[in-house]
């Protein structure tokens, strides 16, 4: 496994677009709860009766959960980075070769999860990391509570991460894959998901691959739960999520096992 | 020991039925030529025995092991299929560390394969700098690595000129002598003849002949013959029954044996009817036209 890392890292590490991207990624993250927390600060400020609503979201405990929510309008960032890196493999015909030199198919499927898993791992340490810096320098005292959306962000990144890798695997091109990921991720799961609360059953949307891990961390404030309707508890929504991300990669494995390349 | 056995494979690509029933053996320390036009199935089934294409039905052997999982046995052969897959962005270097790593070969074999193909000094370019002679080296450096048992080639001399032909033809010959097998797939039917102990001819997905390349080429000397007075010569070939096929050509005549020719025996028959020979040529038959012959046996079957 570590081998498998390895060799990703090495084709990694030369790679200038994926420094820019992953740079950009890392700029943005900063830079979304810069301007959140400074807008809120702002409206604070000018209007005064808003401030009792929007609260301090940047304080201790509930930095986490604010940090995390903000952070994850940005996971399709990592997202690009999986299609680009898997398309590249059939585009150089080095996931060929890979088979070829002695790689199983197993193996170079592996090998693509264990990359999404250490960005998934590193992306929590950026957010733990952002959260820290925003909690501390409001003047909180620091308090593990609400950590645990740490833990949801994790989830939701792996599986921002695994439609990406699905829609790859698929298409194979990076520009149909990225096309259909923004599309779905959107627009077609949004409908979906409006097509089952309202037709079939109410709350049954949110169990839904995107929609799940969204739920997870819902909006902090207390007025976006207005226009959730019959939003499933946690517990269930992990399930849904721990489910479609088994289910994509098993796929994604199944899939590349039966190509011809 | 058959280093590779191919049994019964067959694949069809929608319309096109790209290998057909194809079954032949590889015997250990052979260097075995897989001779075929294009389109004649070569690459796909070079392909289904490195597990990059399924195979609709049959099955392959490696080192007679049906136990080892087929990518570990992978490990101990090494491959180049059709053109040199390799990161453009990376230079040969770290290109060939990532293929030790994957054959889990010590990276201290690149330096040594580099030299061999003669890119030691390019180590550090990019793959995308290289020319299209230089790639196919690389290619074949990342064969190499490790030193493997078994190579299986698919079309080596690609793209490479003739100081580099001469050096790989060289290097295939050195791998044979010194024990190891080489799969070689070509369309150059003249390097097949210059390089291989065997030979599998492959049109449309079949199977024509296997064999030895001795064995094949043992069948039907050719003498070229030619004197001042052609015409008596020939006249004197009939007369005498000499050979199975009398061709005329400028002023060569070419006599096809059924087996071997004595020309010792010509020269002198020549002589004694006064025929002085300004040509007296023996050359085994050549791949070319054995080729052509089975194709056409086979076209007429």
């Amino acid at each position: 496994m570590g081998r498998l890392l390895n060799i990703e890292w090495l084709k990694i590490r030369r790679y200038k677009a994926f420094f820019w991207l992953f740079g950009i990624f890392i700029v943005s993250v900063f830079g979304v709860n810069y301007i959140v927390s400074k807008t809120i600060g702002l409206v604070g400020e000018e209007v005064p009766e808003t401030a009792m609503v929007l609260g301090r979201p940047f304080d201790f405990p509930m930095v986490w959960h604010t940090v995390c929510y903000l952070t994850g309008f940005l996971l399709f960032i990592p997202g690009l980075l999986v299609i680009m890196f898997t398309s590249n493999e059939y585009g150089f015909r080095t996931a060929r070769q890979s088979v070829i030199d002695g790689l199983s198919r197993r193996e170079f499927i592996l090998s693509k999860i264990l990359l999404i898993g250490a960005f998934a791992v590193f992306l929590t340490g950026l957010v733990f990391v952002v959260s820290l810096i925003y909690g501390l320098s409001q003047g909180g005292s620091f308090t593990t509570h609400g950590m645990h959306f740490l833990g949801y962000f994790f989830l939701q990144s792996l599986m921002d991460m695994s439609v990406a890798f699905v829609l790859v695997m698929l298409f194979r091109r990076s520009g149909i894959a990225i096309g259909i990921y923004f599309l779905y991720a959107f627009i077609v799961e949004n409908l979906i998901a409006l097509i089952i609360n309202y037709n079939i059953k109410a709350g049954m949307g949110y169990f839904l691959p995107l929609k799940s891990v969204n739920k997870l961390i819902p909006a902090p404030s207390h007025l976006a739960s207005v226009m959730d309707v019959g939003t499933p508890q946690a517990p269930g929504l992990l399930a849904a999520a721990v489910v479609w991300i088994g289910l994509m990669l098993w796929f994604c494995l199944g899939r590349f096992r039966r190509s011809d390349l | 020991m058959n280093i590779l056995t191919v049994s019964n494979i067959s694949k069809r690509y929608g319309r096109v039925q790209a290998l057909d029933g194809v079954s032949f053996e590889v015997p250990r320390g052979s260097i075995f030529g897989i001779l075929g036009p294009n389109g004649s199935g070569k690459t796909t089934l070079l392909g289904i025995t490195t597990d990059c294409v399924n195979a609709d039905s049959g099955t392959y052997r490696l080192f007679e092991d049906g136990a080892t999982p087929v990518n570990l046995l992978r490990r101990r052969i090494g491959t180049l299929l059709e053109t040199p897959c390799f990161y453009p962005y990376l230079p040969a270097t770290d290109n060939l560390r990532i293929a030790c790593l994957r054959k889990g070969v010590d990276p201290k074999h690149i330096g040594g394969v580099l030299e061999k193909v003669g890119l030691y000094r390019r180590r550090d370019s990019r793959f995308a700098s290289y020319s299209l002679g230089m790639k196919q080296r690389l290619g074949i450096a990342s064969a190499l690595l490790g030193d493997p048992e078994l190579l299986i080639l698919d079309e080596p001399l690609n793209g490479l000129d003739p100081e580099g032909i001469a050096e790989i033809r060289a290097l295939i010959l050195e791998l044979g002598a010194s024990g190891h097998t080489v799969v070689m797939a070509s369309r150059l039917l003249d390097e097949v003849e210059k390089v291989c102990t065997h030979v599998a001819i492959l049109k449309s997905g079949r199977l024509l002949s296997v064999g030895k390349v001795d064995e094949i080429t043992a069948e039907g000397d050719i003498v070229e013959l030619a004197a001042a007075d052609t015409q008596g010569l020939c006249a004197l070939l009939k007369r005498e029954n000499i050979g199975r096929k009398i061709a005329v050509d400028g002023g060569i005549v070419t006599v096809l044996f059924a087996g071997k020719a004595d020309t010792a025996y010509l020269n002198e028959l020549c002589h004694r009817n006064g025929i002085v020979l300004t040509r007296l040529l023996l050359r085994k038959q050549s791949m070319e036209s054995i080729f052509l012959e089975v194709v056409a046996k086979q076209g007429r079957a």
